[in-house]
């Protein structure tokens, strides 16, 4: 905790304000929270606004964070709240609510695996599609396949059951590969 | 292991978050089936596709430093952080409305339905457990064949004891057993194989009165639950739904 570290550290280092701790354990994660806000907002200034904000909430927080915790995880918790509470503020329609997801068991449709296989290579129709999908598959697959956080640090951040993580991905992963196939299609039609 | 298991788990193997066992297993399993191997080949297709397309947005140097001077002084940032509060107190409004309202409708629909709802939501969480302990170090927080070693153990943890029965001579074989958290308690959690079959049987003290054996599937997976002298059991297995009821009639006894 911030205010053990303040006397702890003065042996080895000459004083560390509250500032240069929260500088040294945090901004490393910018790019994380920046690429997280992105994805979640879908625009360039309205991330920058929210990753601003959930700075100044972890800053005023930081004395609730672990040293030993996982740094980036705890910052991207923040970074996803104030996002959801950025895009209940302006975009209503997209927060989704899980819970009826969740209880909904029947699989969805499976993608076509041989066509999927020739067109997930492609990365402009990867990047279109996942910007389609729901945000609480999208924020599942950025965790997971761009900052490659581990099933607890993405339980940790998405406040969900581990157990959640794995189902949820596995939706989000057949999700996305459908998708992919859905834009292609549309591609050849035009 | 069966196509039904290992695409359960396919994601967790994929991401390496399985412990070795299972990993064994399903590395196996990819050998065999072709069906299963190009489910795993179109997962890496997917994750080259999002690496190569330049997908990942970095920060400008602009937001590090405006990020850092609005750091600066502390007593700036604690009052423009207030300020953001006080902006967003109709929106908390707002929000703890929408959520009384979204519990009351729920607490409605919940009534309405009566128990069949409320044993479905115990259903998800059982499955949820199940896939949960077989990722890495989840399965047993004791390792025992012994239930004479078991009971003590639960006995240290939970404020009931499970009548623990290992048995082997009926092809159950007791690996183990972990605290879970079900039904909104603690649940004493024995861990059973049977062949290559991992059985989960959650524990817990009845809050309502005894029911008769009740079988259900979900995501592939057999459920078994009723209640009897007091006690629940809900058994889940990519078993057949015969013989895990065998398991849960064996523990009433």
């Amino acid at each position: 905790m911030f205010s053990q570290t303040n006397n702890t550290h003065s042996v080895a280092l000459p004083k560390e304000s509250k500032q240069e701790y929260f500088e040294r354990v945090m901004i490393p994660h910018l790019n994380a929270a920046y690429n997280l806000a992105r994805w979640m907002t879908r625009n360039e200034h309205d991330a920058e606004d929210v990753v601003q904000e959930a700075y100044l909430r972890a800053f005023t927080a930081i004395d609730g964070f672990r040293s030993d915790g996982n740094g980036r995880a705890w910052i991207l918790a923040i970074v996803r709240n104030t996002c959801l509470t950025w895009l209940q503020r302006n975009r209503l329609k997209e927060v989704v609510t899980a819970s009826n997801e969740e209880l909904d068991m029947k699989a969805g449709a499976l993608p076509d695996l041989e066509q999927t296989l020739i067109l997930t290579s492609r990365g402009d129709l990867v990047k279109k599609a996942l910007e389609e999908l729901p945000s609480h598959y999208r924020e599942l697959l950025i965790l997971r396949e761009m900052e490659e956080l581990s099933y607890k640090a993405i339980a940790q951040v998405a406040d969900i059951p581990l157990g959640t993580v794995m189902s949820r991905l596995a939706r989000a992963r057949k999700q996305l590969q459908c998708h992919v196939l859905e834009m292609a299609s549309k591609e050849v039609r035009r | 292991m069966i196509c039904q298991e290992t695409r359960q788990i396919l994601d967790a193997y994929f991401d390496g978050e399985l412990d070795l066992a299972y990993q064994l297993d399903i590395d196996g399993h990819l050998r065999r089936c072709a069906g299963c191997a190009e489910t795993l080949r179109s997962y890496q297709e997917l994750r080259h596709g999002i690496h190569a397309s330049m997908m990942y947005y970095e920060a400008s140097t602009m937001l590090k430093a405006s990020i850092r001077s609005s750091l600066q002084d502390t007593g700036k940032a604690e009052v423009s952080l207030r300020r953001l509060n006080r902006s967003g107190k109709t929106q908390w409004f707002a929000i703890a409305a929408s959520i009384v309202a979204v519990a009351l409708a729920t607490a409605i629909v919940l009534t309405a339905l009566s128990g069949s709802s409320a044993t479905e939501v115990i259903a998800t969480e059982v499955l949820d457990a199940h896939l949960r302990s077989m990722m890495r170090d989840h399965l047993v927080d004791v390792s025992s064949s012994d239930q004479g070693a078991l009971k003590p153990w639960f006995a240290g943890k939970l404020d009931f004891v499970p009548s623990v029965r290992d048995l082997t001579d009926r092809g159950f074989s007791l690996m183990g057993g972990r605290v879970e958290y079900l039904n909104r308690r603690p649940v004493a959690a024995l861990v059973f194989r049977r062949g290559q079959h991992t059985i989960n049987l959650f524990v817990w003290p009845a809050s309502r009165p005894d029911a008769s054996i009740h079988t259900s599937t979900i995501q592939g997976y057999s459920l078994v639950h009723c209640s009897w002298l007091g006690v629940t059991y809900w058994a889940i297995s990519d078993l057949n739904p015969s013989e895990l009821r065998e398991l849960v009639k064996y523990q009433q006894k």
